[in-house]
């Protein structure tokens, strides 16, 4: 009755074709504290993020990096060089250093609202705050945004 | 024999399952020599009056890589046949695909849509406008 291993490989990976696409529910982020594409003029000291469903949070991912961005870029360039980096440390471990935040503040398990604290007296620039989630549907999905910090 | 058989049904569904998508009525283009910009609709042929969407797919040249994150730093707009009407698509990336982007919309018109994406993808800025293949009426798919 049980298959070989070639034959139970292609049944999973047919299923898992078959299954594609079919997910309905996600967790994507509805708001957003510094606002999404936003400038403040005062380093903040943290990051709120509120998803459209409950989240795992010990089974999610939270960072902010500061993006190597040149001032004269316009809002489309600033995204795409973060989405670059998102693409390159987001599953990144070990990079506490590196990073713009300091870790969760947030104590649930599960929760629609992430406050992430930020490191104190951040220097201006651009920042890309990036996430990967479970939602408690079981769904997993990431994305990102950036803000700046421009004193007047 | 039998166990041939079955190796080759369960293959069959995998080869479509993973070249379908790139291939069946999608257009391709490279842009800045390094990145494949490929458009089309996420059900194809497409008929009028269904649910549809875009399927915007993105790829390294150099290694066919997928390129994820682009959500923010590129735009999209689908134009009616004949240019009869603009609509301005919010991109998402799509679940489980790294790489795939879509927008939901239905297709009221029969003929042929027209897809602008444009934007950044790292250094490079490009403004490219693609053809899908005919929409047809889902009058013809009805019986009796």
């Amino acid at each position: 009755m049980r298959g070989s291993f070639p034959e139970t490989v292609l049944v999973g990976a047919a299923l898992a074709l078959l299954g594609a696409g079919a997910a309905a529910a996600h967790a994507y982020l509805r708001a957003a504290e510094p606002a999404e594409d936003s400038t403040v003029a005062v380093a903040p000291s943290e990051v709120r993020l509120v998803f459209s469903e409950p989240i795992e949070v010990r089974f999610s991912t939270f960072k902010v990096y500061r993006v190597p961005a040149d001032p004269g870029w316009d809002r489309r360039r600033l995204n795409a060089a973060a989405g670059a980096l998102v693409s390159e440390v987001l599953r990144r471990r070990g990079d506490e250093a590196d990073r713009a935040d300091a870790g969760l503040a947030t104590a649930a398990r599960t929760t629609t609202t992430v406050t992430l604290r930020l490191r104190p007296h951040l220097a201006p620039g651009a920042y890309a705050v990036m996430w990967r989630v479970l939602s408690i549907d079981t769904h997993v999905t990431q994305g990102f945004y950036v803000f700046r910090i421009r004193p007047n | 024999m039998r166990r041939q058989l079955l190796v080759l049904a369960l293959c069959v569904p995998l080869t479509l399952g993973v070249i379908a998508p790139a291939v069946l009525g999608h257009q391709t283009k490279v842009v800045g020599g390094k990145y494949r910009v490929i458009v089309g609709f996420v059900r194809e042929p497409a008929f009028t009056d269904e649910r549809n969407g875009l399927d915007l797919i993105v790829r390294r040249v150099e290694d066919n890589a997928p390129v994820e994150h682009l959500e923010r730093s590129l735009s999209a707009e689908l134009i009616a046949p004949g240019g009869q009407g603009r609509r301005a698509l919010r991109l998402r990336p799509q679940f489980g695909r790294p790489g795939y982007y879509t927008d939901d919309f239905i297709l009221t018109r029969p003929g042929v849509y027209q897809i602008r994406v444009w934007g950044v993808i790292a250094d490079v800025r490009f403004d490219e406008t693609f053809e899908s293949h005919e929409v047809r009426p889902l009058s013809e798919l009805r019986f009796p």
